[in-house]
């Protein structure tokens, strides 16, 4: 099917997040990134288990602990992280439905953390100087 | 027959409207505003481009047919520059970071400018820089709003005296926003040669409050709030600045659209919102105020935060 659910674009932001402001050398709290990026707290918590799960987080305890990405975020690909919380996307899908799956894929393929993060980096940058 | 040659000769002369169905009840003000969006470009930097043009001129930088204009803007004052070039013979070069929308550039273009698209990490430096560098060479020459003294000029000369005599010559409060500080700085002057107790109150972004102190951060109030305190402003002349929300800036714009019938865009709303705030002060009672409307609404039809809800 082709589906996404809220989980998607919930983990994405919150991704984007944690690579913009920790990556894969500081970790960040699971409640900090909700707080940040406006997700239901407990929603949160369970996407993350499930990435941890699928090897692309991993948490480290502690007073300083929180949540790091395994893999720098140029390398992460926003297909993968759909298809961990939301499984193969387009999978049955047939005739004009496979075509408009497989230009869903090539997008979100072709896309990583990384360019999320400086996207927003630029649309901030931007908004200031329109004048 | 009219006497205009080129569609610069139709640059101010803006028209001014009371707004009264947004006047606060039994405060007894008159809130007016100037619509810089009748100007032929359809903002108030048609005002500056011409000015900083024929200034340039004058002081024989540039001529036409010899001279290649280039600024780094995202903003209305491209627009302005681009029709003002083309009416006098100029070839135009305006340098974007990318990610810009297509729609500006669109607009660009179609009045014949060249858009060089600039790779960015973010924002504007990279497209300042190149347009710098692109400046340095023979017979380039940069406008550079945020310092060149004709901006606050124009004001002094057009828009300050334009609204006087549509006032009176009466004006308690000037309202106005603060993008290079050129509008609030030759507005200002004007007015406080005919009466320096009018109260000139700039606006800018709540969250990017350079002026009020706070540091500078990302705003949807185009026009307004550079992020940095711009040299052409001279705040001797402000004697207050409010911070307004993109919120209540877009709410004042829709809200002044459905009771008057005046869409302004994203800096007018700003504008309309700190102008009612200070409209409802105890000591604005039978005060006249005047607030600066840069541009329309329309400029903002398809942008997605600005949908009516």
């Amino acid at each position: 099917m082709l589906s996404i659910t809220a989980k998607s674009p919930y983990a994405v932001q919150a991704l984007t997040e944690l690579g913009r402001a920790g990556g894969t050398t500081t970790p960040v709290p699971v409640a900090e990134l909700a707080r940040r990026r406006d997700i239901p707290g407990q929603f949160l918590e369970q996407l993350f288990a499930t990435l941890r799960r699928a090897g692309l987080l991993r948490s480290q305890r502690g007073v300083h602990g929180g949540y790091l990405l395994t893999r720098d975020p140029r390398e992460i690909t926003i297909l993968e992280i759909v298809e961990m919380l939301d499984g193969p996307l387009g999978q049955d899908s047939v005739g004009i439905f496979a075509d408009v799956a497989e230009a869903a894929r090539e997008v979100l393929a072709s896309t990583s953390v990384q360019d999320l993060i400086d996207r927003e980096a630029r649309e901030q940058g931007q908004t200031m100087y329109w004048i | 027959m009219p006497d205009v040659t080129d569609i610069n000769g139709l640059v101010g002369r803006t028209p001014v409207v009371r707004l009264d169905r947004i006047e606060p009840d039994g405060q007894r003000v008159e809130l007016y505003g100037k619509l810089e969006w009748a100007n032929p470009g359809g903002s108030i930097k048609d005002r500056i481009a011409l000015a900083m043009v024929l200034a340039a001129e004058k002081e024989g930088r540039i001529a036409p047919g010899r001279t290649t204009i280039v600024e780094a803007t995202s903003g209305n004052t491209g627009i302005g520059l681009a029709f003002v070039a083309a009416a006098r013979g100029y070839e135009l070069v305006i340098t974007l970071p990318q990610g810009m929308t297509r729609e500006r550039e669109t607009l660009l273009r179609l009045f014949g400018a060249r858009v060089e698209v600039v790779e960015s990490l973010g924002g504007m430096t990279e497209a300042v820089e190149a347009a710098r560098q692109l400046a340095s060479g023979d017979d380039v020459w940069m406008p550079d709003q945020f310092v060149n003294p004709a901006n606050p000029a124009a004001h002094r000369r057009t828009t300050g005296p334009e609204l006087l005599e549509q006032l009176d010559q009466r004006i308690d409060v000037l309202v106005a926003g603060i993008g290079t500080g050129g509008t609030i700085t030759g507005v200002g002057r004007a007015l406080k040669a005919v009466d320096e107790k009018t109260l000139v109150v700039g606006v800018e972004p709540a969250s990017s409050a350079v002026l009020s102190g706070e540091p500078a951060g990302p705003h949807r109030i185009q026009g307004i709030g550079a992020g940095f305190v711009p040299p052409v402003l001279d705040r001797r002349v402000v004697d207050e600045v409010i911070p307004v929300t993109d919120d209540d800036a877009i709410e004042a714009a829709w809200s002044t659209a459905r009771r008057c019938g005046v869409l302004g865009g994203l800096s007018s709303g700003a504008a309309l919102h700190a102008a009612l705030q200070v409209a409802a002060r105890e000591e604005s009672r039978g005060k006249r105020i005047a607030v600066i409307l840069p541009d329309g609404g329309e400029r903002y039809a398809a942008v997605p935060f600005f949908q009516p809800r």
